[in-house]
């Protein structure tokens, strides 16, 4: 189906920067078209591969960005990228067959910890999710659910024991997402957990994650090995979720007040047009 | 292909596969079924997917007489009403929210299902029988009721002075996909029940029952008998002969399956 333009318009992370090394390519593709990205003498270009026309490109928050709008919005900020102290650690694309919508919606769920993280973010004794806010920015080019809270026998790799910990998460993009959560070892800041979704197709998702986080403690494997664990026990459920793209209609699955963030991710979808990996309660003709 | 619509009785699955507290997965064409059994023993055979967000049902799991889908824990009586959704216990569940549910049956050691709406009574087989094997077939079950119905299948079975006899399968139709074949000169078995379920337009999962004859001491041997012969059923109809001839074993000794045209049957 045609490409909307709410989709159209946003920069897509294709790869980390490591992908692309100096003098070396990386074939991949976006939104259904074959892209092209290499490196010659520092300089990073990407193309399509039909016509070999030339893409917008960008690198931050360690990895490759393109488009293939000419005038797209601008790249969201993540100041905590600026902060010094905190570890970056990529996790590398895991390929998904689902719509990037479904991962995001998956990412923003607490009700689901006790379950499928059973022993890790949740159990299944304390399932309750209490109430939280969620609400979009001003502009209504982001949305921001606050105020969550959830017990977790193991929040993150540093965590020793129980605790209950505290979230934001943060859709600044229709197939990205962040979450900011309790750091176990300092009281004044979050520890930040990310996905930039690489839509290939409108149901097949590479998964670009990272993890941005104060840790004295852990390697960098450790805390890969953390991240690879829980999402790999998300993948066997996007992988079996009926149907593979998020149904926008109304009605066509049954939410509670716990899914309040889903909700308003809906919402926003449906409000800014968004018919990619989506079913739209009308399809464009 | 043809329509795999379950608008008659369809065989699903071996009741002995699915034992009280789990729940599996089975596809007929475009239906997506999942079959659980509670403690109660009661087969159901349901849509498999939760209303919440779509996760297949069958991935879920049994407590007691109830399932649970393991994504967010949302459970469901045997009727298939939600009755419990942990991330709000505070929160009766909404009487709207109901898995869509199949007609069942149990008969000769076959789960059937049919569409809910169905009006006709399950296949009734009379007399002990005794779940099999499932076998799974790469062609389309029209393909494998062609094979049956060619009468191509020749089944030895040894009689009660232990001299092989060879019969070839003229099976009875007992509707859709359903090849009922009477051995009345076998001292292991009197009757084989094969039926297909249509998995997808390139695939059939044949569900075979035996009505032994004799002490129940002599049904393991039955049994054997007969899987062995559906291997060779299968492939027969896959048209991998080459592979009857890798057992190894002098023809004459096995309980071949054969084509009338070249076979010594």
């Amino acid at each position: 189906m045609a490409l909307d333009e709410f989709t159209r318009s946003h920069w897509y992370a294709i790869g980390r920067l490591e992908d692309v090394p100096d003098g070396g390519s990386r074939s991949t593709r976006l939104l259904g078209h074959d892209v092209v990205a290499e490196r010659r003498a520092e300089a990073l270009s990407i193309r399509l591969k039909a016509d070999g026309a030339p893409l917008k490109a960008q690198e931050r928050y360690g990895h490759v960005w393109t488009t293939l709008h000419d005038d797209p919005r601008p790249l969201y900020d993540i100041p905590e990228f600026e902060e010094k102290g905190r570890r970056l650690v990529t996790a590398g694309c895991v390929s998904v067959r689902c719509s990037g919508l479904r991962a995001v919606e998956n990412f923003l769920d607490l009700a689901h910890f006790p379950f499928v993280h059973a022993g890790i973010l949740g159990v299944e004794e304390q399932a309750t999710v209490e109430q939280y806010e969620v609400e979009p920015d001003r502009n209504e080019d982001e949305l921001w659910a606050t105020s969550c809270k959830f017990y977790q026998p193991r929040a993150a790799a540093t965590a020793e024991s129980g605790q209950v910990t505290h979230y934001k998460y943060r859709v600044p993009h229709p197939f990205s997402t962040i979450l900011y959560k309790t750091c176990p070892i300092r009281d004044d800041a979050w520890d930040l957990i990310g996905l930039f979704i690489q839509p290939v197709e409108e149901d097949l998702s590479d998964v670009h994650s990272f993890v941005l986080v104060f840790d004295e403690d852990n390697s960098d494997t450790d805390l890969l090995h953390f991240q690879q664990t829980i999402f790999l026990q998300d993948r066997f459920i996007l992988e079996n979720q009926v149907p593979r793209l998020l149904p926008l209609v109304p009605g066509s699955e049954t939410p509670t007040r716990a899914d309040a963030s889903s909700i308003a991710y809906r919402r926003w979808l449906r409000k800014k047009g968004l018919t990619y990996g989506a079913l739209p309660a009308i399809r464009a003709a | 292909m043809e329509e795999a619509s379950l608008s008659s009785w369809t065989a699903v699955g071996l009741s002995a596969a699915v034992s009280p507290g789990t729940a599996c997965r089975a596809l007929v064409g475009d239906h997506d079924l999942v079959i659980w059994r509670g403690r109660d023993r009661q087969v159901r055979v349901w849509e498999n997917r939760c209303p919440h967000r779509g996760m297949r049902l069958s991935y879920g799991f049994v407590r007691g007489d109830r399932l649970t889908c393991c994504y967010h824990g949302w459970t469901y009586d045997g009727e298939g009403a939600c009755t419990l959704i942990p991330a709000r216990p505070d929160l009766a569940p909404p009487k709207a929210v109901r898995i869509g549910q199949y007609a069942r049956a149990e008969h000769a050691g076959i789960i059937w299902a049919a569409s809910g709406s169905i009006g006709m009574e399950a296949p009734s087989f009379p007399g002990d029988w005794i779940g099999c094997r499932s076998i799974a077939i790469d062609r389309p079950r029209e393909e494998v009721d062609s094979h049956f119905a060619s009468g191509r299948f020749i089944l030895s079975h040894p009689d009660q002075h232990g001299e092989i006899n060879r019969i070839a399968c003229a099976p009875s139709l007992n509707g859709d996909g359903v090849h009922r074949i009477e051995l009345h000169d076998s001292h292991l078995f009197e009757a084989v029940l094969c039926a297909g379920q249509p998995v997808s337009g390139t695939q059939t999962m044949l569900h075979v029952s035996v009505r032994p004859r004799g002490a129940a001491g002599k049904h393991g041997e039955a049994l054997r008998h007969v899987s062995d012969w559906l291997k060779e059923v299968r492939t027969l109809v896959e048209n991998r002969r080459a592979g009857i001839r890798t057992l190894g074993v002098p023809r004459a000794r096995l309980p071949h399956i054969l084509e009338r045209d070249h076979g010594p049957g």
